[in-house]
């Protein structure tokens, strides 16, 4: 089934077109580790999910639809993609403008959007043309600028009718909290708002968990934006990549994944945590790690800190797997609504690694989430990342709302003194709107904060 | 890619303008005086049509002197307008006549005689559709156009009675495009008796209509002019070009700083910063639109390129181009512009050293917003612009008002003011009035606590 996918403002397509990268690299994998029978099945899934063949030039067309208010980043990965030989993008496919939305929700929503709307509606018709049954709509984009946030939820709101019967999720990409736009909290939770009552899953990426990675675990000395992006891409299509049935674990469709791990609509965020992530040079020597070894780090990253848990624990993530696992009596885990662990690699089946075991026993869903919706563990055998074996567990639960406490934090004491405020009511986005968004996104994060009440009251 | 038309008014304008050009086609790899080393520019050849226009479309990549920009008829996006026409006269007579359109300039000869109300009302009303129409005429030339850059001094008569009313005539004509204003302010041992009225007269409606302001001073352009003497990093390219004006060093400082405040509206970057996007960062409240610019390095060297150093303070006092030190003040935001060989944790270390060294406002912690360009500026592998919103402001605001008030208190010279047509003495006043607004509503941000009113409650 195909997926078509909008990419809004710079971050959106810059992630977007790593996206595609990261897809196109892995259905050209040359060490694939699975029959050749089976890599094309696999080939021939992701081709038709996430691109067009295009007979006459040789090359993979993605089906994806650019949108930015500025024209330079989308020239830029154009001009790129003469380079490459594998894939591209369709110039018809674009919808862009000049200027940029000026970091500022008000604008993008209320002013490029509405002029975007017709030259996006028109690109995504010649992309869903020639799509044979699409599956759904998924957008990248960023909250912080004006034009990922803005126009991207003026987009989603108009185009939801259209694709309601059809599963339409999205990537947030959340900024670094300490200072990229000034007007990053404002913008953020006008688009948390906008999107949440059109959205059936968001992914949230945060930059500064990000950066953490790049800096712990992959000892990077500079960190580029392109860097930010490559864990992007990986998670993205570690996660929505082809997935087999097994003894084990069964095939998930991405309507199917969207559904199981957003299947409440007060708890639609979810995450995607992944492992192994090592430097280069280590990943020659290192044979890699044990499947159950994995599982259990996988599982290590729902944990809290059960005295206060709020407060920032250790961060499991950032930490390459290990066999010294400190079972101490203060261990609690972090309340979820959804699991899905996905693992790709070699040699699972004949392994005692039992994931649903360890994921279900101790309790880690509130107690109306039944048993076998909480968590799912799914398995593809085929090598990702050129890595023998790689992790991913897409995760919805209580923490989630951390990042989200901090933007309404930060954009509550902004409002309190009406400060950037004239630059919205310029555009038309007058303080009720503001506290619509407040009272919204509120009540989001006290569901998930309440979460981990429910959870106690289970055990 | 983004078009800028630049206006100069009177003397100061047109000079600095006399600076702005060489160093502007320098960025393009073409060379006003002796050959040009490094000719890699030419591959940023998209944005030469920011600064620059010609009827046949041919892009930048194929100029590489002077010549070959005449022969192609392409013109600088500039309107010269002059009430004495001494500085245009020489450009009709210098090494770059060809560039500047007859039919964009705009001369007169007796001046303004260091009256604001001259500049003003007299000029003003018998200019304004004339201004008009030449304005119309360069913007008719532009596809994207996003800003005016409108460079003058506030001391004489011309460029602060006549510039303002420029000003005002865009914002009528033109409200949707950026008006951003870098003005000279007097040092205060020039000849000119009257200029602290000019100076009071101007600022007011700078703070009405300018999207933001970039001030400079010639005390701290002398004192930075004196410090790059002493570390020999002198400004030739600037020099050959207004080897008549005393002013040749002060000038390209502003111009350095105009090149690199405009470089993410031109030039790709992995984090692009649009015009369009300052306001919105840095803007809080309306009248609060003036920031202390700061630069690293200070100066051009076209013959050796000198490393910068990881670590960099552009917002430090003495790399301010206007006599304040906006680090003494509460920050109500920040802009850090990094191009050319500068990469995310670079930016993200200096973001934290700012973070640590400035008091930023109780409701805003984080206010600052980054921008990464990718193309270095002539000479230099990489600069850094810092923009700051300070409360220092004020300060500066109380020291022109007092000096306005040492001679109002006399009523000296305001007689040459009454006789003007269309002034009264209520401008005087109200423009006074309005500086004593903005410091205080400074002086109150500085003692501003952080918010009283909890978060919304959720039931
Ligand atoms: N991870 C990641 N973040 C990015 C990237 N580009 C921008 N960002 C983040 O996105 C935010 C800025 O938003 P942009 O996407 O640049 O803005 P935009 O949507 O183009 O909107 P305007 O430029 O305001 O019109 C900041 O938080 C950046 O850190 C990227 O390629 N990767
Ligand atoms: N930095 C700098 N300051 C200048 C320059 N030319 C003049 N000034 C300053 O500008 C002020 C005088 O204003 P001018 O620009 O000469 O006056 P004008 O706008 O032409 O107006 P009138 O001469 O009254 O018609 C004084 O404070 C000068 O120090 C220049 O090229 N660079
Ligand atoms: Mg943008
Ligand atoms: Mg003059």
């Amino acid at each position: 089934m195909a997926l078509t996918t909008i990419q809004f403002g710079q971050c959106g397509n810059q992630v977007g077109h790593e996206l595609f990268s990261t897809l196109a690299k892995d259905i050209f994998n040359p060490k694939p580790g699975v029959s050749s029978y089976d890599n094309e099945i696999y080939v021939e899934k992701t081709v038709t999910q996430w691109f067009e063949q295009d007979f006459n030039m040789d090359k993979l067309v993605a089906r994806s639809v650019l949108v930015d208010t500025e024209n330079k980043v989308v020239q830029d990965l154009l001009k790129k993609q003469s380079s490459n030989c594998h894939w591209g993008y369709n110039p018809k496919t674009c919808a862009l403008q000049s200027g940029g939305a000026g970091n500022n929700w008000a604008m993008g929503y209320q002013k490029k959007g509405p002029e975007l709307l017709e030259s996006v509606t028109e690109a995504l018709r010649i992309q869903n043309e020639k799509a044979d049954r699409l599956a759904g709509i998924l957008s990248i984009m960023s909250s912080a600028g004006g034009t990922g946030s803005g126009v991207g939820s003026f987009i989603m709101e108009n185009m939801h009718d259209e694709f309601s019967k059809k599963v339409f999720f999205n990537a947030l990409v959340l900024p670094f909290e300490e200072g990229e736009v000034v007007t990053q909290s404002y913008n953020t939770l006008l688009t948390l708002a906008k999107i949440w009552n059109v959205s059936d899953g968001t992914l949230l990426l945060q930059n500064d968990h990000l950066h953490s990675m790049l800096v712990n675990l992959l000892h990077c000395k500079s960190v580029g934006i392109g860097d930010l992006n490559s864990i992007i891409g990986l998670k993205m299509a570690g996660s929505l990549q082809p997935l087999q049935t097994t003894s084990f674990s069964s095939s998930m469709s991405t309507t199917d994944i969207i559904s199981h791990i957003a299947p409440h609509p007060s708890f639609k965020y979810f995450s995607v945590k992944s492992s192994p992530h090592t430097p280069r040079e280590v990943k020659k020597f290192e044979g890699g790690y044990q499947w159950n070894i994995l599982s259990k780090h996988m599982r290590q990253m729902l944990r809290i800190n059960s005295l206060n848990p709020g407060s920032v624990t250790i961060d499991w993530e950032l930490r390459p797997p290990s066999t010294a696992q400190s079972v101490h009596s203060l261990h609690q885990f972090s309340c979820s609504i959804a699991n899905l662990l996905i693992t790709r690699g070699v040699g699972f089946a004949s392994t005692q690694c039992t994931p649903g075991k360890d994921f279900r026993e101790k309790p880690l869903h509130p107690c109306w989430v039944p048993e076998e919706g909480a968590f799912l563990h799914c398995h593809q055998n085929r090598r990702f990342n050129d890595q023998d074996k790689f992790a991913f567990l897409l995760t919805n639960n209580s923490q989630l709302y951390t990042p989200l406490n901090t933007v309404v934090e930060k954009a509550w004491k902004m409002f309190t003194h009406k400060a950037y405020m004239h630059q919205y009511t310029r555009f038309g986005v007058l303080e009720e709107e503001f506290v619509d968004a407040f009272v919204k996104i509120e009540s989001v994060i006290k569901a998930y904060k309440e979460l981990n009440g429910s959870e106690v009251t289970c055990i | 890619m983004s078009e800028f038309i630049t206006v100069q008014v009177g003397q100061c304008g047109n000079q600095i303008g006399g600076a702005f050009w060489p160093l502007a086609l320098q960025e393009h790899g073409i060379a006003t005086s002796k050959p040009i080393t490094q000719q890699q520019r030419s591959r940023y050849n998209d944005a030469f049509h920011s600064f620059f226009w010609s009827p046949s479309d041919v892009t930048g990549a194929s100029y590489k002197t002077l010549h070959d920009l005449e022969s192609a008829k392409v013109k600088a996006r500039a309107v010269l307008i002059d009430m004495e026409d001494s500085v245009v006269a020489r450009f009709r007579r210098g090494p770059l006549r060809k560039l500047f359109d007859e039919t964009l300039l705009l001369t007169n000869y007796p001046g303004s005689g260091n009256n604001w109300a001259e500049g003003h009302h007299t000029h003003g009303s018998s200019y304004e559709s004339r201004i008009v129409e030449v304005i119309r005429r360069a913007v008719e030339r532009c596809d994207h156009l996003h800003g005016f850059l409108l460079m003058f001094s506030v001391g004489g008569g011309t460029g602060s009675g006549l510039g303002t009313a420029t000003l005002k005539l865009l914002s009528d004509y033109f409200p949707d495009v950026e008006r951003f204003v870098t003005c000279v302010y007097p040092s205060g041992h020039e000849d000119v008796v009257t200029a602290p009225y000019n100076v009071v007269l101007a600022t007011n409606i700078l703070l009405e209509y300018a999207t933001c302001v970039l001030p400079a001073d010639n005390k701290s352009l002398l004192d930075i002019c004196a410090y790059l003497q002493n570390r020999k990093e002198s400004n030739e390219s600037a020099k050959a070009v207004a080897a008549s004006s005393p002013y040749e060093d002060m000038n390209s400082v502003i111009v350095n700083m105009l090149l690199n405040f405009t470089s993410g509206s031109r030039f790709p970057g992995s984090l692009n910063v649009d015009m369009s996007e300052l306001s919105t960062n840095m803007v809080p409240y309306p009248k609060l639109n003036f920031l202390s610019c700061g630069l690293t390095p200070l100066g051009f060297s076209s013959s050796q390129i000198l490393p910068v150093p990881k670590q960099v303070e552009p917002w430090a006092r003495d790399h301010q181009l206007l006599k304040i030190d906006p680090l003494a003040g509460t920050l109500l935001g920040a802009t850090l512009l990094s191009r050319g060989n500068v990469t995310l944790s670079d930016l993200r270390y200096n973001v934290s050293r700012l973070q640590n060294k400035g008091k930023f406002i109780p409701w805003n912690q984080d206010a600052i917003k980054v921008g990464l360009c990718s193309v270095a500026p002539t000479g230099h592998p990489a600069a850094h612009l810092s923009l700051l919103n300070s409360t220092s402001m004020g300060g500066f605001f109380s020291h022109i008002g007092g000096q306005f008030d040492r001679l109002y208190r006399r009523k000296a010279h305001i007689h040459h003011y009454l006789q003007v047509d269309g002034f009264s003495n209520s401008e005087f006043v109200l423009s006074r009035q309005s500086l004593l607004d903005c410091t205080s509503h400074y002086q109150h941000l500085t003692t501003t606590q952080n918010a009283v009113l909890d978060r919304l409650q959720v039931v």
